[in-house]
């Protein structure tokens, strides 16, 4: 049942996986273990097929969706279980750029590995994402830009978090085509992360450091 | 005259960088002026021509003037490129009600074709292109990229009409350009990365052959980002050129091409064009000419479009190097 829920997800039946997570619930498997065991090994396996160039995205947005599909199920059960997610992440795509495909996809598997989510969207102002940062709280804030034009951004971000006493108190993981390891670094951001996959990981990572 | 004759009519290198933006700061005007006013950007390019003597001239790279002829609501912020806004395309009676937009009157497409008329007024004797937005990424933006994605799989007669009455939107701009004045045109079509190489040869490729197909003049195909899984698709489009950003190994993808397809690129538009000196960039630029020096079928160009904030000197750089080799 665990492997019809994973395959149904790596290939994007959407229909197929709310059915078997639906079917698991009703045979008394937890939610916690339908996440851990089924959707986000499914997802770490379409994550794996993205980085052979198997999968592009249009196949991880199907896939993203089917595995949407059985969270969607499993999250209320989860909030009545009190199960605390594993960090608030506030995410947005920068002033000026309006791509968020890429974004998109890194919320929802981060929902999928158990984080909340606050998406600020796209063309997000500094101040938009000092502010989610300030009265969330969230513990990690990932911008994303394609165009390299608009990167300059993140570190406007990375600067008024600075000036406002708020730096230390959160972790900035950046995206997207326009950025690199080198820029993360140059502008003082915590992580850069290539794709969906690896931002699940450097989010966990970031979020146990703490 | 093909695009690789042109480029094998002389011996020194060609180059054309993509630079039409870092010459608007040149004239006081704001970037949605020259975007509205075929006087005002001619003059803008002019400016910039003079002070760089590149081999070619393109107007003002802008990915919105289609979608804007087709209805589609764009928003023009006064400094920056301008966006689409709106994806009002949600089903194939939406498409039923569209029809190809006349470049003549529709939206800015005017705008263009009076700057393909002045540019060969005022540089007869140079390479002129002119731009219009690829039928995947237009089809993207009538539709929403993410909703495309999906409808490739689920929906692909639906997909295909779109993007396949993109064609001919394109075509239509192109051939009205070219008969204003331009001498080759440039398919932009950067959303076409996000698909495997199967993807791109089932739903691009055949609309981007309608478009080479109908038009004599030659055409170069431009996709911005890591294209290297799509250049076996790209090399069968009919495109004379390839324009191809920092992210591809150049030499590497010359050498699995045809020699006559013209390779065009491939500085970082913003980590070597904007953010390093004009030394650096001369370094740069000799280690690409170094390393293409086997290959006649080249242009040297920057990898994507340059910012407005280039330094003119740094394309000046870039140009004199070229010249110098």
């Amino acid at each position: 049942m665990l492997d019809d829920l994973k395959n149904a997800v790596v290939t994007g039946a959407d229909k197929k996986a709310e059915e078997f997570v639906r079917q698991a619930l009703a045979e008394g498997k937890e939610p916690i273990f339908l996440m851990n065991e089924g959707l986000i090994p499914a997802m770490e396996e379409v994550g794996e097929r993205f980085n052979h160039k198997e999968y592009f995205v249009p196949e991880v947005l199907l896939s993203a969706r089917a595995m949407k599909a059985g969270l969607a199920l499993l999250r209320p059960l989860l909030t009545e279980q009190k199960f605390q997610p594993v960090g608030l992440v506030v995410l947005g795509t920068v002033q000026g750029d309006l791509h968020d495909i890429g974004k998109n996809i890194v919320g929802m598997v981060l929902e999928g590995a158990g984080f909340q989510v606050q998406d600020l969207g796209a063309d997000v102002p500094p101040d938009k994402f000092v502010n989610a940062v300030k009265e969330s709280g969230a513990q990690i804030l990932g911008m994303s830009a394609l165009l390299t034009t608009t990167r300059t951004v993140m570190a406007t971000v990375v600067k008024k978090l600075k000036e406002q006493g708020i730096r230390p108190g959160v972790r900035i993981m950046v995206g997207g085509a326009a950025v690199s390891d080198d820029y993360a670094r140059k502008i003082e951001a915590d992580a850069f992360a290539k794709d969906a996959l690896e931002a699940v990981a450097k989010a966990r990572e970031l979020t146990v450091r703490r | 005259m093909k695009l690789i004759d042109w480029v094998k009519s002389s011996p020194s290198r060609k180059v054309i960088p993509l630079a039409g933006y870092p010459g608007i700061k040149l004239t006081g005007s704001s970037v949605r002026e020259t975007l509205e006013n075929p006087e005002l950007q001619v003059r803008s390019l002019k400016v910039l021509f003079d002070r760089i003597q590149p081999d070619g001239i393109l107007p003002i790279m802008d990915l919105t003037v289609e979608a804007q002829a087709l209805g589609v609501k764009i928003q023009m912020p006064d400094q920056e490129a301008p966006s689409v806004v709106d994806h009002p395309l949600k089903s194939p009676s939406d498409l039923q009600s569209l029809t190809v937009p006349d470049p003549i009157k529709s939206g800015r497409m005017p705008v263009y074709l009076r700057v393909a008329e002045l540019l060969k007024a005022i540089l007869p004797d140079v390479a002129r292109g002119c731009y219009a937005i690829g039928p995947f990424t237009l089809a993207g933006e009538m539709v929403g990229v993410e909703p495309l994605s999906f409808l490739l799989y689920e929906n692909p007669e639906f997909a295909r009409a779109a993007i396949e009455f993109s064609a001919q939107v394109t075509t239509a701009y192109l051939k009205a350009q070219l008969g204003s004045g331009a001498t080759f045109g440039v398919i932009l079509e950067p959303t076409a990365v996000i698909l495997s190489p199967k993807m791109f040869n089932d739903f691009c490729l055949p609309a981007l052959k309608i478009i080479t197909q109908s038009i004599p003049q030659p055409i170069v195909l431009h996709i911005c980002g890591d294209t290297e899984h799509l250049l076996e698709g790209m090399k069968n489009t009919g495109a004379q050129g390839l324009s191809l950003d920092s992210p591809v190994d150049l030499p590497a993808a010359a050498k699995k091409l045809p020699s006559d397809l013209v390779l065009i690129g491939n500085l970082h538009p913003v980590e070597v064009m904007v953010e390093l000196s004009q030394g650096e960039v001369r370094e740069k630029t000799r280690s690409l000419l170094s390393a293409m020096s086997g290959f006649p079928n080249f242009i040297l160009s920057s990898g994507c479009d340059l910012p407005p904030e280039t330094p003119i000197e740094n394309i000046q750089a870039l140009v004199q190097i070229a010249r110098s080799i």
